[in-house]
């Protein structure tokens, strides 16, 4: 597992502090935030590309805060991949073996063994110049991958990508670390890469860690007003009116909503806030909320609509044939399925 | 603005009959006497030794400083740049001053005149070159390489010759082929450092400058001749080299 503690770091007027988190072993994180948060500073933090001025950084138990990159077992995957120009695809493959494997036979197993798991077997011979996009993201993954690193560092592995290719790269990434249970921390801007393949979210922000936890915690529920705007979170605030064992009433402006999840433990006429993904809202049905439509576009196959829900603006996606039923500044009923709804006290 | 291409053919023509103007002048008569004459084999054999030497001295000093200059911040290091730069910007002849005055009257090393004031001759006036060319070629060099390699497992100096170097080889060659070509035809720094001394200290463009001295123009186109055909050799070579890497 990796565990990050209290990482301190200081370069010109950028100060990053406060740095504590932790991955299990096998688990796909993914440090989020926007450009200039301090991500990859992390990420040469991390490394050991960078030496912090305080902290420490644990891997598999060992204190790795020290020492130099080749001893910290960690591979890093650049978003333009950097093969070596000067190798062809097996030499760069080969690269990190060679160092490690005496016999020069285990190394060919290992590469041939890497690149048909990869997909990339054709291309052993050639010259990393031709390669397209995707096929030189396979070819630094199997680089990486060839150590057995006890990380594995992805900094923006995606963003130069198509998005056709995004997805499947992002499919293929998620599938291979997952299968080999690789310990995985991956840097981006991209809200999506977290949505796609996070197991733990690490949101930063200025040099600070905003808010971290499970895929979960932090996209459903997240405390810090700077995660709820940039993971697009909607919350509105109300009292619970009624607890049962499985659901609370909360009222919300004079309408009552159930709540499956709590995320503390909460009491009847404890104020509390009510948090919920635009992901999740639905037209029509119970447990609805009146709102009035503010404005709506349509993003490839979703309408997202802003709404104003009792006096708070409330994201929406709704499956694009929901377009018709909007109107500009006319009313709708709005529903969240009660399992879909967070509330946490005030 | 298709009328702009006579501006290259005026150029090259310029100096292809600038360049062909030696022709006239070579020895025809006795040609095998004069280039088998003692002083020509001597001038030729002390050029293309000295040159070597001075070649090999100049890129192991400029790999490792252009590197440090390239990855490094320290103090002072804008003004060692230009330091470094500098000679490449005033007359061999100063630098030639210069060693004589470094080394015959503050060290009181006797070395002028000698065939080590020609090789160090050589050596500064080819080092800034060298050390100019590998500067840039090191700075286009995403340090991430370096990084990616480390992390496969790879020390410091092991990334050096396994990456870098390799990534450098372009730049390698241009610095060689420079140093080479400076060192061969430097002129000025050794006629002051080394003096021109008659089969002594006497290289080939040294040999030219003594020879128009005493008049004999046949030997000092000979010499000159020679020179420009070693220089194509080396530019030939050299875009021959690069351009297959394309």
């Amino acid at each position: 597992m990796l565990r990050v503690e209290n990482l301190y770091y200081r370069i010109g007027n950028f100060t990053l502090k406060n740095i504590s988190f932790s991955l299990e072993r096998g688990e796909y994180g993914v440090i989020l935030g926007p450009s200039g948060s301090g991500k990859t500073t992390l990420f040469e933090l991390i490394a050991g590309f960078r030496t912090p001025l305080r902290g420490k950084i644990y891997l598999e138990g060992k204190d790795i805060t020290n020492l130099p990159p080749e001893e910290r077992d960690i591979s890093v995957l650049y978003q333009d991949y950097l093969l070596f120009p000067h190798l062809n695809v097996f030499e760069n493959i080969a690269f990190g073996l060679r160092k490690r494997l005496k016999d020069p036979k285990e190394v060919e197993k290992r590469v041939l063994f890497l690149a048909e798991e990869l997909g990339i077997g054709h291309l052993l011979g050639r010259d990393n110049e031709n390669l397209s996009g995707g096929e030189r993201q396979r070819v630094a993954l199997a680089r990486a991958l060839a150590v057995k690193p006890k990380l594995l560092l992805l900094d923006e592995p995606f963003s130069a990508l198509d998005p056709q290719n995004r997805e499947r790269l992002r499919r293929f990434v998620k599938d291979i670390t997952t299968r080999w249970g690789i310990t995985t921390l991956h840097i981006s801007h991209d809200v999506a890469d977290a949505e796609n393949l996070a197991d733990k979210v690490i949101l930063i922000k200025d040099g600070e860690i905003r808010e971290w936890g499970s895929f979960e915690r932090v996209f459903f529920t997240p405390k810090d007003p700077f995660a709820v705007e940039f993971l697009e979170v909607n919350f509105l605030d109300g009292v619970v009116v009624d607890l049962s064992p499985n659901f609370a009433v909360v009222e919300v402006c004079g309408n009552p909503l159930k709540v499956s999840n709590a995320v503390s433990p909460i009491s009847k006429g404890d104020r509390v806030r009510v948090y919920f993904r635009p992901e999740v809202v639905r037209l029509g049905g119970e447990n609805n909320l009146p709102c009035s439509v503010r404005e709506f576009f349509r993003d490839r196959f979703f309408v997202k609509a802003l709404l104003n829900c009792c006096g708070r603006e409330i994201k929406a996606y709704f499956p694009f044939e929901f377009e018709k039923k909007l109107s500009r500044k006319g009313e709708v009923e709005i529903s969240i399925p009660p399992e879909f709804l967070f509330i946490r006290p005030l | 603005m298709r009328w702009l291409k006579l501006f290259p053919y005026a150029v090259g023509i310029t100096f292809f009959l600038l360049f062909g103007s030696i022709l006239l002048f070579l020895p025809y008569g006795g040609f095998f006497k004069e280039l088998l004459s003692e002083e020509f084999l001597y001038a030729l054999r002390l050029t293309v030794f000295t040159a070597l030497i001075s070649t090999a001295v100049v890129l192991s000093v400029s790999i490792p400083t252009a590197y440090g200059l390239a990855r490094f911040d320290f103090p002072l290091k804008g003004l060692i740049k230009v330091l470094i730069d500098l000679p490449m910007f005033f007359p061999e002849l100063l630098m030639g001053l210069l060693l004589l005055l470094f080394f015959s009257n503050l060290l009181k090393v006797q070395i002028a005149f000698t065939t080590t004031a020609v090789v160090l001759a050589e050596i500064f006036v080819s080092l800034p070159f060298a050390v100019k060319i590998l500067y840039t070629t090191f700075v286009g060099i995403d340090k991430r390489y370096e990084l990616v390699a480390r992390s496969l497992g790879y020390k410091p100096i092991e990334v050096f010759f396994k990456v870098v170097l390799p990534m450098a080889k372009d730049g390698l060659l241009a610095a060689l082929v420079v140093a080479f070509a400076r060192s061969f035809g430097a002129f000025g720094a050794v006629l002051i450092f080394a003096g021109g001394v008659y089969m002594k200290t006497e290289t080939l463009p040294v040999g030219i400058f003594l020879n128009i001295s005493y008049g004999n123009i046949e030997r000092a186109s000979l010499m000159g001749f020679l020179l420009m055909v070693v220089s194509f050799l080396t530019l030939f070579t050299f875009e021959r080299l690069t351009s297959r890497r394309g």
